[in-house]
């Protein structure tokens, strides 16, 4: 082995084992039962592996008054995380069309407009939101909180689409006025399937967004339909000075394990994507 | 009739004129080529004429209508891009069939129709491939075929050849004639490549700087060229362009060469110039014939090169201070850096303005 490639290889191995280690400990810690835990070193493997923690915090775990563990959150989250998702994307996509084809100077100024949004942090604008959707009556509701999520994803959204549309070859469109396709046969007839890698791309991350919010959902959602982040929050907060860590580590592994599964399943679905699909016809 | 006519078509970018008074008028049936170099404003014409973008002036007017307000689709053109452009997304057959879902055709008679037209170009094996999955010369075929399948009275290509390989080219040249032939269409084609004008179309349009400089038919361009530019830019090699001198004595035009005298066929009217005798003249290299003979209108000249096409030689050849190149026909031998003797056809000699290029005769 080269001297060269020795170095890559050890120093991925660093990077890899600081990434992994908190992930092994997380694991190791929800395996081990109750006494085994005070017993042995933090980075021991369990000797009696149970999923007696992962049952805890799925089912039974008290979180607030409710002792019906992450379940609850878990389905809330859900339900907050789907419309988001599925109106930030259309939302986005047909924004992001309407932008390509107007090429005017209100379109370069809403992209304008949207390239600003990307920078301005939540934090900043959290009252006023608060007070707008007072006014909309949808302070604390879930009908609320999605439509923060949406349009706190829109500029990111908008603009990846936008993008991607603009790589596409611009002879498509012109093709597409002369074979006499209107806006929304142009839409969801040639582009949206030539779009799969975007629509991918920005599903994970708006997902990914949504699901690891925390503010967001403790600001402005509905306080008996509170996201997962929330509930995890109180469910790792020890209580009475006592500390259940297995079912803590466990319910963080359930929370993380929606993205990371989506992680692992779609790397290749967009790796497939991107060479197929948008290979320029 | 004419099917196709342009009356002062003018388009800006800006402050920029990529246009300016285009007038033209197209036969029905004709295959016209616009010929000019990147930037001559060739393929914003065609886009006018297909309607996706609109004129700053003047009209289209397309089988004696005023297509002003008629939108892409309404009027009866179909395009072929030179990047294709095949709906990514669709399959082969999908992108044939696009057009005429679109006008609501129904589904027994597209099939027909698309697979009629995937036959004649012989791409009926690929029809449930997708564009990625082609080559670049079916994916040309596909979008000369998508333009086909519409019946279009007017066939719109821009560059449609000029990425593809030579061989290709040559074969899909030679296709594209014959469907000319076939077809009761109209096309306007668009390309920088002189040798595909020459070829392909029934008349050329010669476009420079968003004008166009003559329109006629490709022997008359390459003969008679109007211009010095049209005359180098047609034709392989190049046109001789040379500085010389006349005058004008018994109606006829004495063009005073390298010390040599030739005597032209006399100005059209109203060409002759006052008080400038320079003038530019040019004639082709096969115009140039090597002789034995000493006469009063032979030239001398040093051969500074000699190259090979394959089929035809040309050799450099030093006249007083200006190369110029003649062809040297099969059986003759000249040696690099010999003296030869030639003359010039008188009869085919162009002249031109040194000032702003004309042809003046």
């Amino acid at each position: 082995m080269k001297s060269g490639s020795m170095l890559r290889t050890v120093t991925l191995g660093i990077g890899c084992l600081l990434f992994v280690l908190p992930f092994f400990v997380m694991l190791c810690t929800s395996l081990k039962p109750a006494g085994e835990l005070a017993a042995n070193h933090m980075l021991s493997l369990p000797r009696a592996p149970d999923l007696h923690a992962w049952r805890q915090a799925w089912s039974y775990a008290c979180i607030g008054t409710a002792c019906k563990g992450l379940s609850i959150w878990f389905a809330n989250t859900l339900s907050i995380a789907i419309p988001s998702l599925v109106l930030s994307l259309s939302l986005g996509a047909v924004t992001g069309y309407a932008l390509l084809t107007a090429r005017t100077t209100t379109g370069t100024v809403l992209v304008g407009l949207l390239t600003f949004g990307l920078f301005i942090p939540p934090q900043v604008t959290l009252y006023p939101t608060i007070i707008l959707l007072r006014h909309m009556g949808l302070f604390a509701t879930t009908t609320g909180l999605v439509f923060v999520h949406v349009m706190w994803g829109l500029p990111f959204v908008t603009l990846l689409f936008l993008r991607f549309f603009q790589s596409l070859p611009p002879e498509i469109f012109r093709m597409a006025r002369i074979d006499g396709a209107s806006f929304p046969v142009v839409f969801a007839r040639l582009l949206l399937p030539a779009s799969l890698p975007a629509v991918g791309t920005a599903a994970i991350l708006q997902f990914t967004f949504i699901w690891n919010d925390y503010l967001l959902g403790l600001t402005f959602g509905s306080s008996s339909k509170l996201p997962i982040m929330v509930g995890l929050y109180a469910l790792a907060t020890p209580q009475y000075g006592h500390n259940d860590y297995d079912v803590s580590m466990a319910a963080a592994m359930i929370t993380s394990a929606p993205t990371l599964m989506l992680y692992l399943c779609s790397w290749k679905l967009l790796a497939r994507g991107i060479n197929g699909v948008t290979a320029k016809g | 009739m004419s099917t196709l006519s342009l009356a002062g078509v003018a388009k800006n970018y800006g402050s920029t004129w990529a246009l300016e008074d285009v007038n033209l008028d197209i036969e029905s049936g004709e295959f016209v080529v616009l010929l000019g170099a990147s930037g001559s404003g060739k393929s914003t014409l065609l886009n006018i004429i297909a309607g996706l973008e609109v004129p700053a002036r003047g009209k289209v007017i397309l089988g004696g209508r005023d297509a002003s307000d008629l939108s892409p689709a309404q009027r009866k053109v179909a395009m072929v891009f030179q990047s294709c452009a095949l709906y990514p997304s669709l399959s082969v057959r999908r992108n044939l069939s696009f057009s005429l879902e679109m006008k609501r055709m129904r589904k027994r008679d597209i099939r027909d129709r698309v697979e009629g037209i995937a036959r004649q170009l012989q791409i009926e094996s690929l029809l449930d491939r997708n564009p990625y999955e082609l080559s670049g010369g079916e994916k040309q075929r596909v979008a000369i075929g998508r333009a086909l399948v519409r019946e279009p009275s007017v066939f719109l290509l821009d560059e449609p050849l000029s990425s593809l390989d030579t061989v290709l080219r040559a074969s899909l040249r030679t296709e594209l004639k014959r469907l000319h032939e076939q077809s009761p269409g109209t096309f306007v084609y668009v390309t920088h490549d002189a040798l595909e004008a020459m070829t392909l179309a029934t008349r050329i349009a010669v476009l420079d700087q968003g004008r166009i400089l003559q329109f006629d038919r490709p022997d008359v361009i390459y003969s008679r060229p109007a211009t010095s530019f049209i005359g180098s830019l047609i034709g392989s090699p190049n046109m001789n362009l040379v500085a010389a001198r006349y005058s004008v004595h018994d109606h006829h035009v004495r063009l005073h060469l390298a010390t040599r005298e030739l005597v032209l066929s006399p100005f059209p009217p109203g060409k002759a110039r006052c008080g400038d005798d320079r003038v530019i003249a040019g004639f082709r290299p096969e115009h140039v014939q090597f002789t034995s003979e000493t006469r009063p209108d032979t030239f001398c000249g040093r051969v500074l090169s000699i190259e090979s096409t394959g089929p035809d030689q040309y050799s450099r050849i030093m006249l007083c201070d200006q190369p110029i190149t003649a062809r040297v026909p099969h059986g003759l031998r000249i040696e690099r850096n010999t003296l030869v003797s030639f003359r010039i056809d008188a009869a085919s000699i162009s002249l031109f303005s040194p000032v702003n290029g004309r042809r003046l005769n």
